[in-house]
């Protein structure tokens, strides 16, 4: 159970982590920023059920479960093509640019290695908590973890063969 | 680490993890240094990491802070202290009423000093005290009033005697009942007939009447005189004369 101080707390702490997370998954902001405040709304409603040592596991396993009915509904699921070639200015190699060409090779990646490296990367938790997260095992994290960054791995490879 | 050449995603990827041993870091460094042709792989495998700052603070976090309201616990404690204001007041009455309680038992419970001698005198008991009139310092000519006016106190016009019933309990002797004699005065502020006199001169000396106001206040003061003989002829002072009714012949 939660009081109001530890939601404060949380909302404090969580929502810009959150909010990084969503929005380097869906890339829309308007989106994110909804399923940001479903988050937290759900977190207050359910306040007495969730655990207060585990708010942030709880909030992003809600945002992932969120975003993927979200991607189920609006069904926006980027193609590889038209991340790698359609895109005017990846010709360019005036305008390349590595962070660029790694996020576009982030959504051609599965929703659950793509979520899988984004919470590795920006938020920093080890197989375990991921696992918690994703309700995955360890040895699951860390095969779609070394999954999506082999692709990425290629995919840059690809690029850099490319240009 | 087994089978380097065949599984060296594998090694790049778990020495960016931070999953190799200080020896197998070692060891992949000097196999590195060994083939050139890895760093390309190596390097693409460090960009594959996601960096990425944190956004600023917005106007959605600030929506999402819920105002805090008393807890039960600050709820409680509120409580308990005013329970605990209210308990203290209750008890320091108390504590004051005890005192008051007990002042009253001491005078109730202290014991009457015997005295056989009688409460009041004697010659005290009596004596009808009068002051009369001429006892009363009173101006004798017109030179004294100015001063009298200025410095007026309210003159002792007579003194009444009430006589009144003491009883006096003795434990020894038998029942004593005197008499005790309660003054009362009478105070006497309107002033005297020689002070009308001089404030109603000092009042023509202050303002200038003309002679048909001068006739006026006399007329008045005359019609006053006889009001005033009225009134005391009412009070019975003179013989009271029967008029004639003439209807009766």
């Amino acid at each position: 159970m939660i009081d109001t101080k530890e939601y404060n707390n949380a909302v404090r702490e969580y929502t810009r982590n959150l909010f990084r997370y969503v929005f380097k998954s869906l890339r829309d902001e308007e989106a994110s920023n909804d399923i940001v405040q479903d988050c937290f709304l759900k977190l207050w409603n359910e306040k007495e059920k969730v655990n207060n040592l585990k708010i942030k596991y709880w909030l992003f396993a809600t945002a992932h479960n969120t975003m993927i009915n979200y991607l189920k509904k609006s069904s926006k699921m980027v193609s590889i093509d038209s991340v790698l070639y359609d895109e005017p200015h990846a010709n360019s190699k005036s305008d390349f640019d590595v962070k660029e060409i790694l996020e576009k090779s982030l959504d051609t990646l599965p929703t659950i290695q793509k979520t899988i490296i984004l919470l590795r990367d920006l938020e920093g938790y080890n197989y375990q908590e991921i696992g918690e997260i994703l309700s995955l095992s360890e040895a699951q994290v860390k095969v779609y973890l070394f999954r999506g960054r082999q692709k990425i791995k290629d995919l840059l490879k690809h690029l850099h063969a490319v240009l | 680490m087994k089978g380097l050449d065949n599984n060296m995603d594998e090694v790049f990827f778990d020495y960016y993890e931070g999953n190799l041993s200080e020896n197998e870091k070692t060891e992949l460094f000097s196999l590195l240094d060994d083939n050139p042709s890895l760093h390309h792989d190596f390097m693409l495998w460090k960009n594959a990491y996601v960096h990425e700052p944190l956004p600023p603070i917005g106007a959605m976090e600030r929506s999402l802070i819920k105002h805090e309201k008393w807890s039960f616990t600050a709820k409680t404690y509120a409580a308990l202290g005013i329970a605990a204001c209210a308990g203290i007041m209750v008890l320091f009455w108390l504590i004051t009423a005890e005192r008051k309680l007990d002042q009253k038992s001491n005078v109730l419970n202290t014991p009457i000093k015997e005295n056989n001698e009688p409460a009041v005198s004697d010659f005290s008991q009596s004596t009808n005290k009068v002051i009369l009139k001429k006892n009363i310092t009173r101006p004798t000519n017109k030179n004294q009033l100015p001063s009298v006016k200025e410095n007026f106190q309210p003159r002792v016009s007579s003194i009444d005697t009430v006589t009144a019933r003491l009883d006096m309990v003795k434990e020894k002797n038998s029942d004593i009942v005197s008499d005790v004699s309660i003054d009362t005065f009478n105070i006497d502020t309107e002033p005297l007939q020689l002070e009308e006199n001089v404030i109603e001169n000092m009042t023509q000396q202050a303002m200038p009447l003309s002679k048909k106001e001068l006739k006026k206040i006399q007329k008045a003061k005359e019609r006053a005189k006889i009001r005033r003989q009225e009134q005391e002829f009412l009070k019975g002072d003179q013989p009271y004369v029967v008029p004639i009714d003439p209807n009766r012949f």
